[in-house]
């Protein structure tokens, strides 16, 4: 045991400060700090202060201190006083490290202590970790390369790969997408999962890469770029959350890079961590990635030629194509092992032969002349020829010989065949459709077309002869429709006559044909009971017999029967042809048939039609179409039928074509068509439309006559209308059995209501009756009309706004002929109104007119020229006419009642007036004497009316009695006279003197007595006087007298 | 020329009366009497160089002044005359025949005075 050393001076505390490690000396029992070196306040980050107030648990981790008790009372037991040992410790800031520490037990200050010296390791532990990862890596590169080499398949050496790199990177997820550079598309193909994820297990299979995380890292990756990301520098908001929603905090891609083609990529993620990766990670990595790229190169290339293989050996062993070697001379010197599957030959059958023996006779020259050519040229193609099969029969081939007589490796004419005998076949079959349809079609009718047919059906399969056995519309039985033989015995099979006309469905071969419904073959007929003609059949030779149905869709329409000289096992080629001739033969035999029917019924009908495309041109019109326009087919097939159309119905074709804007189906238009001399015709039309052929049928009816009554009756009751409204007469019926009448538009008029409102029930008929003449109307009309008289009457009626109207109405009742039961009644209604207020003013004119006449004593006169009669009225009493007609004559009365001495003259100037004169109107004056002999002035005024020539037609004359008019003229012209009389007296007489008196006094004012004496002066004033007087006299003379003449006349 | 004024009225007061007043006016100028037209007529046939002035009256007899008004019509070419009626009459009638007479020169009732006298004058005159 080492002595405890005692040591406490100032310059030990200076070298204890100097040392490099930290350095303190605690005490054993409190394990408190008593001294500690600078360097230990530099590590620990603690001032010397404080280290000094603490003891050793502060720089330990908390979890430590377990252990540093126990180290401490490892301490305190100790043999010796040094010990050593690696601790972790922990700093003021929290930062752990390792430290290796070094101790001696020391009595300090009279305590127990323990000086340590601390050194730091942690650069020392961090380069070992690093050294120890390193190695881990280095193992993981060099087990991944092993693994990768050792295994065949490189997923599966994927798949231990990558548990290595979860492992060795403590990754949690590793990926590996491939990209297929053809579609652009990646794959995922392996995936792994560390064990400690906490994902659930199907999230761990198949990792979801979200779409954005995806779509940033394949951007990236497709460049050949290495792709890695942390959270923490993600910005954009998507990506963020998809790497959330994948709780993904950094991952890394590597791109796969074949031959510079992106490949996929191997993804890695930490769901822990944000990653910084080390290079030696990085390297792990671009070692698998570079051995991926070889492994999948290698293993497309493997691929490739494992693929081209197998292919080759699918081309030379199951392959249909034959390759044979010939040399010049046409011996075969190769055959290739198809020729077992394709021709029935081992390849060492046909070796050595000559290769022209094995073909069809006819195509030998062909062949060898194809032979010679190609030896001087490269290659060339031989058109189909026949090769015998092992089984004898003969296959169609198709070769191209090349010429590699040169080469050493083959010396001879390589010959590429193909077996084309279902393409000849077809073809020749094909074509015999054809010919068949095509011999049909030649002949207008039924029969003559399916003779023609047989004809050619016959040559084509080496037939002797051919029937075509048609059944009947009722399908009872069969009919001989067609025939055609080729030589002498089918010719003489056919001739032979029939015994029966026809078969039942019942018996022969036809029947049993059409029951089984499927092609049949009788080899040595004649022996058969069936056939009725086999005894025959046998003399002429013929010893087989087909029959096959024809057949419109499933169902059979006939039969064909073929005979032939030939075994059945000969007629391969005849059968082969035949198959399916049924259907194509029912087809048309139906089509033609229909088409006959159809075409019978299109002439045979009445009514017209046509065919119409949709280009508007008629491409099949009937008789009736025809005979309908007056034109004939020439001039209408292949006319527009808009010309045949009036111009004003034109656009209603596009009614009826489906490409303008018609229908399906169309019904009813009615169309005026163009007929010959400008007529038109009425046609109504239906069609319907063939839209696969772009036709329309069209069907129509003339109704030329029937539109034509049409409109004669709408004229007709137009005019009836307008006569109604014209002569105001109204029309009603009413039917017994029925309350409600029918009123014309006229009759309402008159009622002054419309249909709107007014409903002429019997009840408001009545009402609209004058309540006065309402018993005409509620009268059963059975007890006062009679059937068929008519009955007039008229009555008031009270119209719509209440005015009374007079109508005048006319009925009838119509009876049943045969029952004589009352029918209907009818009528007509007048508005008579107008009438009756003329009837009325005239009453009253006429009235006035007679007081007038009787008043004014005027007689009326007519002259009627052309019956030379003369008529005159006059009105007596006031009130009663009296007319006198007679001749006109100068001694008639009226002339009598003229004055003899005004008579003639009356005369000539109504006779000079009348036929000499122009003027139309005239007057005349004159006397007459009445009865009682009293004579009268009259004037006489009359008015000429005169044709064009002036003739006078009428004369019309009035005659005034003016007597009294002319008493008093005759008054006052006396009276004139007295008054010029008196005034002539006054003027001269009576001033005569009395100028005299004037004069003498002016003489006496301006002379005085020089020139009279007063005596003499007043001698000539009395005498003056006198004179004066005297002549007053004569005045009231004058007057007195007048007056008494006055007098007098009136007391006449 | 030598003038004559002649007076022709049937009443012998008047044409005394007249003359006396004319002559008062009218100096120089011989003034004769007739008392119908018939007498006045001869004596102006008988003296064709003469100028007569006439007062002629309308009602006369033999011939009164519308019958001598008629027959000297043709005689008015021949001799120098100008006539005046002078009338008692105030019958327009009279008045508007006078004037309607291309050889009437004026129409003056009577009776004659100083006033009617110088407008007659006066007319005179102003010719």
């Amino acid at each position: 045991m080492s002595p405890i050393l005692e040591v406490s001076s100032f310059s030990e505390d200076y070298i204890f400060d100097l040392c490099p490690h930290p350095m303190w000396v605690y005490d054993i029992e409190t394990l408190r700090f008593l001294k500690v070196n600078d360097a230990a306040v530099r590590q620990y980050g603690f001032s010397r202060g404080r280290f000094l107030n603490m003891t050793l648990k502060a720089i330990r981790p908390k979890e430590d201190v377990p252990k540093l008790k126990m180290a401490v009372q490892n301490t305190q037991k100790r043999d010796g006083s040094y010990k050593e040992g690696y601790y972790r410790h922990k700093k003021k800031d929290g930062t752990v490290f390792p430290v290796f520490l070094k101790g001696n037990l020391i009595q300090y200050k009279g305590k127990m202590a323990e000086l340590i010296v601390a050194i730091d390791i942690s650069d020392t532990v961090q380069y070992e970790k690093k050294l120890l990862s390193q190695t881990r890596l280095f193992q993981a590169i060099s087990d991944m390369n092993n693994n990768l080499i050792r295994h065949s398949d490189w997923l599966k050496a994927l798949d231990v790969c990558f548990t290595l790199l979860l492992e060795t990177l403590k990754i949690h997820r590793i990926y590996f997408f491939q990209s297929d550079p053809t579609q652009d598309r990646i794959t995922l193909m392996k995936a792994k999962t560390g064990s400690d994820m906490e994902t659930d297990p199907d999230s761990r299979e198949f990792p979801q890469l979200p779409f954005p995380v995806l779509q940033y890292l394949m951007e990236r990756v497709r460049k050949g770029r290495v792709f890695a990301i942390k959270k923490s520098e993600v910005i954009d908001p998507g990506l963020l959350d998809s790497m959330d929603s994948e709780n993904i905090k950094s991952l890394l891609a590597l791109p796969i890079l074949v031959s510079g083609t992106f490949r996929g990529f191997i993804g890695l993620e930490d769901q822990k961590l944000e990653r910084i990766w080390t290079k030696e990670e990085v390297q792990l990595l671009n070692t698998l990635t570079t051995n991926l790229n070889h492994l999948i190169n290698q293993s497309e290339v493997l691929d490739k030629v494992k693929n081209s293989e197998s292919r080759f050996k699918s081309l030379v062993l199951n392959g249909t194509d034959l390759i044979s070697i010939l040399d010049s001379e046409g011996t075969c010197r190769y055959l290739s092992p198809s020729h077992e599957n394709q021709m029935g030959y081992s390849p060492h059958d046909l070796l050595d032969t000559c290769f022209f023996d094995h073909l069809f006779p006819e195509d030998v020259p062909r062949l060898r002349k194809a032979v010679k050519i190609v030896q001087d040229t490269k290659q060339i193609a031989v058109d189909p020829f026949r090769f015998r099969h092992s089984n004898g029969n003969w296959r169609w081939v198709e070769s191209i010989l090349s010429n590699h007589l040169a080469e050493p490796s083959i010396q001879g004419i390589v010959m590429n065949s193909k077996d084309v005998t279902d393409r000849v076949m077809a073809k020749s079959k094909k074509e015999v459709s054809l010919d068949l349809l095509k011999a049909f079609g030649k002949k207008g009718s039924l029969r003559g077309g399916l003779d023609h047919m047989l004809d050619k059906l016959s040559g084509i399969c080496d037939m002797e002869a051919a029937e075509v056995w048609l059944k009947s519309k009722d399908g009872t039985k069969f009919n001989l429709l067609g025939q055609a033989s080729k030589g002498k015995s089918g010719e003489l099979f056919l001739n032979h006559p029939m015994p029966v006309d026809y078969f039942s469905t019942e018996k022969g071969v036809q029947g049993k044909i059409d029951r089984t419904n499927t092609l049949m073959i009788w080899d040595d007929f004649d022996k058969k009971s069936e056939f009725i003609r086999s005894s025959f059949a046998k003399k002429v030779g013929l010893r087989t017999c087909i029959g096959l149905p024809i057949l419109s869709g499933q169902e059979s329409i006939g039969c064909l029967l073929l005979f032939s000289k030939k075994p059945k096992v000969e007629l391969d080629d005849a059968l082969y042809f035949l198959d399916g001739v049924g259907q194509q033969l029912g087809g048309m035999i139906k089509q033609r048939m229909i088409q006959r029917e159809y075409l019978e019924f299109f002439e045979l009908s009445p009514d017209p039609f046509c065919i119409i495309g949709f280009d508007g041109r008629i491409k099949q019109a009937n008789k009736a179409f025809s005979m309908a326009i007056g034109k004939n087919q020439s001039q209408i097939i292949g006319g527009q039928f808009e010309a045949f159309m009036h111009e004003s119905d034109r656009d209603k074709l596009d009614q009826m074509l489906p490409n303008r804007c018609g229908l399906e189906r169309v019904e009813g238009i009615e169309i005026r068509m163009l007929a010959k001399n400008d007529m038109n015709k009425w046609l109504i039309w239906s069609s319907t439309v063939n839209t696969d052929q772009e036709l329309v049928m069209a069907v129509a009816k003339d109704i030329t006559s029937q539109k034509n009554l049409e409109r004669t009756l709408r004229v007709t009751n137009d005019r009836l209308i307008r006569a109604h409204r014209i002569a105001k007469i109204g029309y009603w019926y009413r039917d017994f059995r029925s309350n409600l009448g029918e009123w014309s538009p006229e009759t309402y008029r008159i009622y002054g209501y419309t249909p709107d409102n007014f409903i002429p029930t019997m009840e408001n008929i009545t009402k609209a009756f004058h309540p006065e003449d309402r018993y005409l109307i509620e009268e059963n009309p059975n007890n006062h009309l009679e059937p068929g008289v008519i009955t007039k009457f008229e009555h008031r009626i009270i119209t719509g706004n209440g005015n009374v109207k007079w109508v005048h109405q006319e009925i009838q009742m119509i009876a049943d002929e045969s029952t004589g039961e009352p029918l209907y009644i009818e009528g007509t209604i007048r508005d008579i109104t107008q009438e009756k207020e003329y009837e009325l003013q005239l009453k009253i004119s006429r009235e006035r007119f007679l007081l007038a006449m009787s008043a004014s004593k005027q007689v009326i006169w007519e002259l009627d020229h052309r019956s030379n009669t003369f008529l005159y009225c006059q009105v007596s009493d006031r009130v009663e006419e009296q007319i006198s007609k007679q001749s006109f004559e100068i001694d008639n009365d009226w002339f009598k009642r003229i004055h003899p001495k005004d008579r003639q003259h009356v005369w000539n100037t109504l006779e000079n007036h009348l036929f000499e004169s122009e003027k139309d109107d005239w007057s005349i004056e004159y006397r007459t004497i009445s009865e009682n002999g009293s004579m009268a002035y009259v004037l006489d005024s009359f008015y000429v009316q005169r044709d064009c020539h002036h003739k006078p037609v009428k004369t019309i004359g009035s005659v005034t009695d003016i007597t009294e008019a002319r008493e008093q003229l005759e008054k006052i012209k006396g009276q004139n006279k007295m008054l010029t009389e008196i005034a002539w007296l006054q003027s001269h007489a009576v001033r005569l003197p009395l100028t005299r008196i004037m004069s003498l006094l002016i003489h006496q004012k301006a002379y005085g007595e020089e020139v009279f004496s007063t005596k003499d002066f007043l001698a000539i004033i009395s005498s003056s006087v006198d004179e004066i007087d005297k002549e007053l006299h004569k005045v009231i003379e004058i007057t007195n007298q007048n007056f008494q003449n006055e007098q007098g006349n009136t007391t006449d | 020329m030598n003038k004559e004024i002649l007076l022709i009225d049937d009443d012998a007061i008047t044409n005394f009366l007249n003359q006396n007043l004319i002559e008062q006016k009218i100096k120089g100028i011989p003034i004769t009497i007739f008392y119908n037209g018939l007498e006045g007529l001869k004596y102006i046939k008988n003296n064709p160089d003469k100028h007569f002035i006439i007062f002629l009256d309308i009602n006369m007899p033999v011939m009164n002044g519308w019958e001598f008004l008629e027959e000297i019509d043709s005689l008015m070419l021949e001799t120098s005359m100008e006539i005046h009626v002078l009338t008692s009459s105030i019958y327009p009638g009279d008045r508007e025949r006078a004037n309607a007479l291309p050889n009437v020169s004026s129409f003056i009732e009577k009776p004659l005075d100083e006033s009617a006298m110088e407008s007659f004058i006066l007319g005179k005159f102003k010719e």
